[in-house]
This record gives C-alpha cells, structure tokens and sequence, in this order.
C-alpha cells in the first residue's frame, strides 16, 4: 500500500477524477487522509456556493460615459439627423452686418438688463431610518463602539452576578460570549470594507440574537441551578 | 445577435452585455484585488476593452471565456503594476507533496466539516497569493473547467490543476487557523 506521502503527492489527480486504484486502497484504509480529501471537497463545494458580488449601479454611468468619450457608440438616430441637417459649408457673413448684429445685441442687454438668476433648489428628502441606521452601524464607528460599551456593561454585571456565586458557571458562560464576541469582530470587518454585503449583515444580525439568547439565558435563575 | 449589434456600436446592446456579465466580472476583479474601488475601476477597464476590441471576436471560443481571458489581463496587469507577487502558471506538477508537513497527517482534532462559513472562506481567500487565488477563483467559484482556465491564462492544463491543488490545500491551512482561534 503507498504511503501518506506518496498520496498528497498525487492527490491533486485524484481530486481531478482520475483513477488511482492505489490511492482509493489507502484512503479507505487511512482516516487522516481521509480527513484531508474531506476538507478539500467541503473548501470546493463551499467556494461553488458563494453568491456573486454586485456594483453599484452608478458604475454602468461611468462606464457609459467614458464609452462616449472614446467614441466606442455609434451615434444615436437624432445625433445622425443633426448632423444631416447641418450645412456642409459655413455661410458668409458680411462684416458690417455681423459688427451691427453685435451693437444691438449689447444695448439690448443694456436696456432690458438680466434679472439675477434665483434658482432654489428643492430641499433634499430626509434620509430615511435604514439609511440612517446603515450610516451609523457602518460608516461610523462610533455607533458600534457606543453599542460595544453599553454591552460590555451588561455582560460585566451579569457575570458579576454570576461569578461570585459560581465561578466555573462564569467562566464558561464568558467563554461563550467570547467566542460569539470574535465572530461579531469578524462580521463588523468585513462590513466596514462589504457595506452592501447582505449575507454577512444577516450573520451579524444572527449572532447578536444568539449573544442576546444567551445573556437572557445567563439571568434566569432555573438555568444557573439547572446548570450546577 | 445582441453580439452583431455591439460590433455595429449599438449602445442599447452594449448596455445589454453589461448587465449580463456585471456582476461575474466585478466579483472576479473584488475577488483579486479585495477592495471595491479597485474592482469597479478594474472592471470599468475590462467592459472599455471589451467594446474597444469587440470587432476582433471571432467565435473561435465562448462569448464569456474571451471575455474572461480580457478581464484576467487586466487584473494581472493592474497587480503587476503595483508590484504584486504573481506566482508564476509554468511551474511543474512535481512539488505537490511538500505543501504539508509531516505533523499535519492525523491532526483530527480540527475538522473543518460543517464550520466554513462564507466569511471565514472570503477572508481566507484575501490571504491567498494572486497566482493561486486567480485558479482557485476562476475554477472552483465560476465554474470555468482546467481547458478554459488554460486558454485564459495561456499557460497548460496541467499547471492549472497544480495552481488549484495548492490553493485548496493552502485554504485549508489559513482556515485550520482560523478555526484554532475560534476553538482554543
């Protein structure tokens, strides 16, 4: 039978469909390669399961923008007809006729004068609650530090509550916040750099229900007794 | 046919064509340069060069595999130009058996089975090198098989099965590590 070594270097081809009768025979016989083509298989179909990322949709105008720029478009019906229109030779213009054309224009404007241009723009909406709350929980940090606080004082009484008590029961409880803590960090991450990513915001979401589960389960007294 | 109207300069059909491969091409350039902004200018490029060198498709492959192949080259251009290690697609397959030591065989105790979520996955994927991370993206998240990745990234088949072996297996250890930290 080949050995664990001889395996990982063939590994790759037996990932890829191909038959390796000797490789199957150790596999069935080796549990930690076993455990490794295991892993591998649940990274592929895993990786086969993320969602696809979308731009926002200002991107397509800067694009289009840019594409009529470079003159990559060709040019619209109406843009086609103009330039039919258009005289293929410039008209003659007499000098006397164009220098009186430019006196009357300016006394023109002398007499009748412009009135000041007074343009008020319409006030702009309110933003409405979400996007305040996506502002907050994202782009501000403080929002999340504020909550952190205010948490962090809730969890300290509790386990206060608890520790004096129970220490063992404290310190598994803390455990268990700790280890949700580092999963809420990782979420508010990726947030920061993936505001629009709606599948990590559920998670956060999921994870402070699952904190906020466990700190009511900590304060019922018929756990902690159930517990010990 | 929406195909024929671009060559002809159709913006209508352009738009089109946009809409159809936005968001494969956004996720691929975030997904190799991690930051949004750089994905949108990446993929800004990729369409501009895209309608610029619209005439010269022939049919000779799908549609989306020259497309991707435009869009490789502009993100292997853009990692170039800021200095980013690529590793390089014409290495052997021979190496494969020294990506793990030898006291990783029967570490049992950290299964990965049923604990990759998306996000440890995605951060996972940030951390790989940009030659592996460019296979791994393109075969095991897009679906591409190892013959198109090849003629993208002109290199062989058999380097690309290599490139994707070790992704995976190095996904595996930034992953382990990530599950250590979770479950002391």
């Amino acid at each position: 039978m080949i050995t664990c070594e001889h395996l990982r270097r063939i590994l790759g081809r037996v990932l890829e469909g191909e038959y390796e009768p000797e490789a199957l025979t150790h596999l069935e016989a080796c549990q930690p390669c076993r455990l490794l083509v295991e892993e591998l298989n649940v990274i592929s179909r895993s990786a086969a399961r993320l969602p696809a990322h979308e731009p926002t949709p200002a991107l397509w105008l800067r694009i289009r923008r840019a594409a009529e720029r470079e003159g990559l478009f060709a040019p619209s019906f109406t843009g086609r007809l103009v330039s039919a229109l258009r005289l293929s030779q410039p008209m003659p213009v007499s000098p006397l006729f164009a220098t009186a054309l430019v006196v009357v224009l300016l006394v023109a404007v002398w007499l009748v004068g412009y009135p000041p241009l007074e343009v008020s723009l319409p006030p702009a909406p309110p933003p409405s609650p979400v996007q305040v709350a996506h502002t907050e929980l994202v782009v501000t940090p403080s929002y999340a530090e504020r909550y952190a606080i205010h948490l962090a004082r809730i969890e300290k009484t509790m386990l206060e509550e608890i520790a004096p008590a129970d220490a063992e029961l404290g310190s598994v409880a803390q455990e268990n916040l700790q280890t949700l803590d580092r999963f809420i960090d990782q979420c508010q991450a990726r947030l920061v750099s993936y505001p629009e990513d709606k599948f990590t915001r559920d998670e956060l979401n999921r994870l402070y229900q699952q904190k906020t589960t466990l700190l009511q389960t900590m304060l019922d007294p018929d756990w902690r007794t159930s517990v010990r | 046919m929406a195909l024929a109207r671009v060559k002809r300069g159709d913006a209508q059909a352009f738009e089109y064509l946009y809409h159809l491969h936005k968001s494969r091409v956004y996720s691929l350039c975030l997904r190799m340069v991690g930051n949004p902004a750089e994905a949108a200018d990446l993929t800004q490029e990729a369409f501009l060069q895209l309608f610029r060198k619209v005439q010269t498709f022939r049919g000779e492959s799908a549609f989306s595999t020259w497309l991707y192949r435009l869009v490789v080259n502009v993100v292997l251009m853009h990692l170039r130009k800021k200095g980013l290690p690529t590793v390089s697609l014409e290495e052997t397959t021979e190496a494969e058996g020294e990506e793990e030591p030898r006291r990783e065989i029967g570490a049992a105790d950290l299964r990965l089975v049923g604990s990759i979520d998306r996000v440890m996955l995605e951060a996972a994927l940030e951390k790989l090198p940009p030659g592996y991370r460019l296979v791994f993206v393109l075969h095991d998240i897009e679906g591409y098989e190892h013959n198109e990745i090849a003629e993208m990234l002109d290199c062989s088949i058999g380097n690309s099965k290599s490139q994707l072996h070790k992704a995976r297996l190095r996904l595996r250890e930034l992953l382990r590590e990530e599950a250590k930290k979770t479950n002391p």
